[in-house]
C-alpha cells in the first residue's frame, strides 16, 4: 500500500495558528472610524438621557393606566388591519412565484433574468410606507391602499428569496424530467417546484408576519387599519389610549408569531 | 439491422480547453445491448448525454448525433425536435434523479409527459388507464408494492428500480444508462442489471449502459465499447476484451486494484446469485 500516511510524520500535529495579519488589525480601525463620524451625523446625546429623565418619567406617567374603553374599536381595527396583511401577502405570493421563477440565473437567460432582478429590486427599494402614500393619492384613504402598498414590496421581496431557493436546488430531479420529453415549463413544475416548496412557504409566512406589523403603521399615512387611530390618539395626546392600542399591537403580533411558527414548523 | 444510434465526428470540449471528446465515430443497430467502458474522465457519460440531447458538442464542428432516425442535435446546436426524440430515449442517472418529495407512482407517472397532451402533464391530470401502465412498469420492476411511498423513503437501489419503471413508463425504444451501478451495493448493482438485460431480451429495446467495472460490462453486454481520453479505443465483442487491452485503457497501476475488486465481487456471486437471481425473476416476471 503506498499511499498510507502514519501520525508520526504528519506535519499537522507540530503546526502553529497563523499570526494575525496586518489587515485584521486595519478592519478594527476603519470599524471604529465609522462609529465616531456617524456619531456626528445622528446627533448623539447620550447626556440629555439623564439631564431629561424627569420629562420623560412625567411623559411616561402618562401612559398609564391605559385607555381600554373603545377597546371593541381597537379590535375592529386590527381584524381589519390582518385582513390587509392576508391581502397584501397571498397577492404577492402569486405574482412573486412566476417572477421569483424569472429572476433565477439557473432557469431562464440572462436577458430575461436582469431585467426582472431590477425591476424587483425597485419594488423592494421603496418602503412600504412610500407606497401606501402614492395609493392614498391614486385609490383614495382606506385599507385597500395598504393592501396594494404591501403588496409591491413584498412581491420584490419574495421574488428575491423565492428565486434564491431556486438557484440552490439540486438539478438532477429537473434533468430527470427533462429527460421524459417534458416541456420547460413541466420541468420547473415537477422538478423545481417540490424542491422549493418548503423553503417558499417558510418565507411567504415570515413575510406574513412582517406584514402584520407594517400593516399597523400604514394607517398613518391614511392607509387603513388601526395606524390611524394610532396617529390621531398621539397627535390629540391622548398617550393612556396610545398605550391601549400599543398593548392591542404587541399582544396581537405575538399570538400571529406563535401561530405561524407552529405552521411553519410542519412544512420543514 | 437499423442504425439506432448514429455519431459522426462529436467534439465536445468544456471550458475551451478540457477536450472530452475528441471525434467519436459510433453506429449502434436495434436490440444490441452495448457496454461503455472506461476510466473516469474517459468522456464516456459525456457521450451518453449528448445522445439525449441533455449536453451538446462543439459549434462549428460538422459533429452530429441521430438516435432512432431522428437529429438529436447538429454542429453544436440541438435539433428543435428533440423533446419529442428524449420521449422515445430512457435516460437511466446514476443518482437516480427522482422527484424526492413525490410519491413513487407520481415518479413513474412522469415517464409519459412527453406522449400526452401537454396541458394534462402540466395539470396533473393522468387516466385510470395511464396509472394501469405505471403499476404495471412497477410490478415489473417489483417495486409496486412501493407505489404509493415518497420516494426519498427508498433505499438506492430501489430508486434506480424506480427510475428504470419510469423509463418503461415512456415506453421507449431506447435506455441510456448512465452508471447506473456506480451508488448501489453489489446486490442491488446485478438486480439492476438483471432488469436491464430482461427489458433488452424480452422487449427487444436497445440498451447502452456505462460502465465502471469491466467484470459486469463482460457478463451482462455483448458487445463493449472502450474509450480512453475522449477517443475510441475499442469497439468490439466484450470477451475479446483482453487482459493487455485492459491495460492500455486503465493504466497497469488501475487495472492491478480493479481486477482484485472485480475477484471479490465474483467470490460474492457465487455465494448469493442464486438467491437474488430467482428473486429478480419473480420479480420481473
Amino acid at each position: 500500500m503506498p499511499h498510507v500516511m502514519t501520525a508520526g510524520n504528519n506535519p499537522a500535529l507540530e503546526a502553529t495558528p497563523p499570526k494575525k495579519h496586518w489587515s485584521h488589525w486595519l478592519i478594527w480601525a476603519i470599524a471604529f472610524l465609522v462609529l465616531a463620524w456617524s456619531w456626528e451625523g445622528a446627533e448623539m446625546r447620550p447626556a440629555s438621557l439623564v439631564s431629561d429623565a424627569g420629562n420623560m418619567a412625567e411623559f411616561a406617567a402618562d401612559f398609564f393606566p391605559p385607555d381600554f374603553s373603545q377597546w371593541r374599536l381597537h379590535l375592529s381595527e386590527m381584524l381589519i388591519t390582518i385582513q390587509i396583511a392576508i391581502w397584501g401577502t397571498v397577492l404577492a405570493v402569486v405574482l412573486a412565484i412566476p417572477l421569483g421563477i424569472m429572476s433565477s440565473e439557473n432557469i431562464v437567460p440572462w436577458w430575461v433574468y436582469q431585467p426582472t432582478r431590477r425591476v424587483m429590486d425597485a419594488f423592494r427599494a421603496i418602503n412600504e410606507m412610500v407606497f401606501a402614500m402614492l395609493f392614498v393619492v391614486s385609490v383614495g384613504l382606506g385599507p385597500f391602499a395598504g393592501v396594494l402598498a404591501l403588496f409591491i414590496h413584498t412581491t420584490g421581496v419574495l421574488a428575491k428569496l423565492f428565486s434564491e431557493a431556486v438557484e440552490a436546488i439540486d438539478k438532477g430531479p429537473v434533468e430527470g424530467i427533462r429527460a421524459t420529453g417534458a416541456s420547460g415549463l413541466q420541468e420547473v413544475i415537477y422538478g423545481v417546484i417540490p424542491q422549493v416548496l418548503p423553503l417558499w412557504i417558510s418565507y411567504s409566512l415570515y413575510r406574513f408576519e412582517s406584514n402584520v406589523r407594517s400593516a399597523t403603521v400604514l394607517g398613518m399615512v391614511g392607509a387603513g387599519g388601526i395606524g390611524v387611530i394610532l396617529w390621531e390618539s398621539i397627535r390629540g395626546f391622548m398617550f393612556a389610549e396610545t398605550c391601549a392600542v400599543m398593548i392591542v399591537i404587541i399582544v396581537t403580533v405575538t399570538l400571529l408569531d406563535i401561530l405561524s411558527q407552529q405552521v411553519r414548523r410542519r412544512f420543514i | 439491422m437499423d442504425n439506432v444510434v448514429q455519431i459522426q465526428s462529436l467534439h465536445k470540449t468544456f471550458n475551451n480547453a478540457n477536450r472530452a471528446l475528441k471525434g467519436i465515430d459510433l453506429s449502434v443497430s436495434k436490440g444490441e445491448m452495448v457496454a461503455l467502458i472506461g476510466p473516469s474522465g474517459s468522456g464516456k457519460s459525456t457521450l451518453l448525454r449528448h445522445m439525449a440531447g441533455l449536453t451538446w458538442g462543439d459549434k462549428g464542428g460538422q459533429g452530429s448525433v441521430s438516435v432512432l432516425g431522428k437529429t438529436i442535435q447538429q454542429q453544436g446546436k440541438l435539433a428543435p425536435t428533440v423533446r419529442r426524440s428524449r420521449a422515445k430515449i430512457g435516460y437511466i442517472f446514476q443518482q437516480f434523479n427522482l422527484v424526492n418529495r413525490m410519491s413513487v407512482i407520481s415518479n413513474v407517472l412522469m415517464g409519459s409527459l412527453g406522449r400526452i397532451a401537454s396541458w394534462r402533464g402540466t395539470l396533473s391530470i393522468f387516466t385510470q388507464e395511464e396509472k394501469r401502465l405505471a403499476l404495471k412498469a412497477l410490478a415489473r420492476v417489483g417495486m409496486e408494492s412501493f407505489a404509493y411511498q415518497r420516494a426519498d423513503t427508498l433505499s438506492g437501489g430501489q430508486q434506480q428500480r424506480v427510475a428504470i419503471a419510469r423509463a418503461l413508463m415512456q415506453q421507449a425504444e431506447i435506455i441510456l444508462a448512465d452508471e447506473p451501478i456506480a451508488s448501489l451495493d453489489p446486490e442491488s448493482a446485478r438486480t439492476v442489471m438483471d432488469i436491464l438485460k430482461d427489458i433488452n431480451e424480452k422487449d427487444g429495446k436497445t440498451v447502452i449502459v456505462t460502465l465502471h467495472q469491466v467484470e459486469y460490462a463482460r457478463q451482462y453486454c455483448h458487445r463493449a465499447v472502450a474509450l480512453k481520453d475522449g477517443e475510441l479505443y475499442f469497439d468490439g465483442d466484450s470477451a475479446h476484451l483482453s487482459e493487455e487491452c485492459l491495460t492500455n485503457i486503465y493504466g497497469a497501476s488501475n487495472r492491478a486494484i480493479n481486477s482484485h475488486e472485480a475477484s471479490t465481487h465474483s467470490e460474492n456471486k457465487s455465494v448469493d446469485l442464486g438467491v437474488s437471481g430467482a428473486m429478480t425473476f419473480a420479480e420481473a416476471g
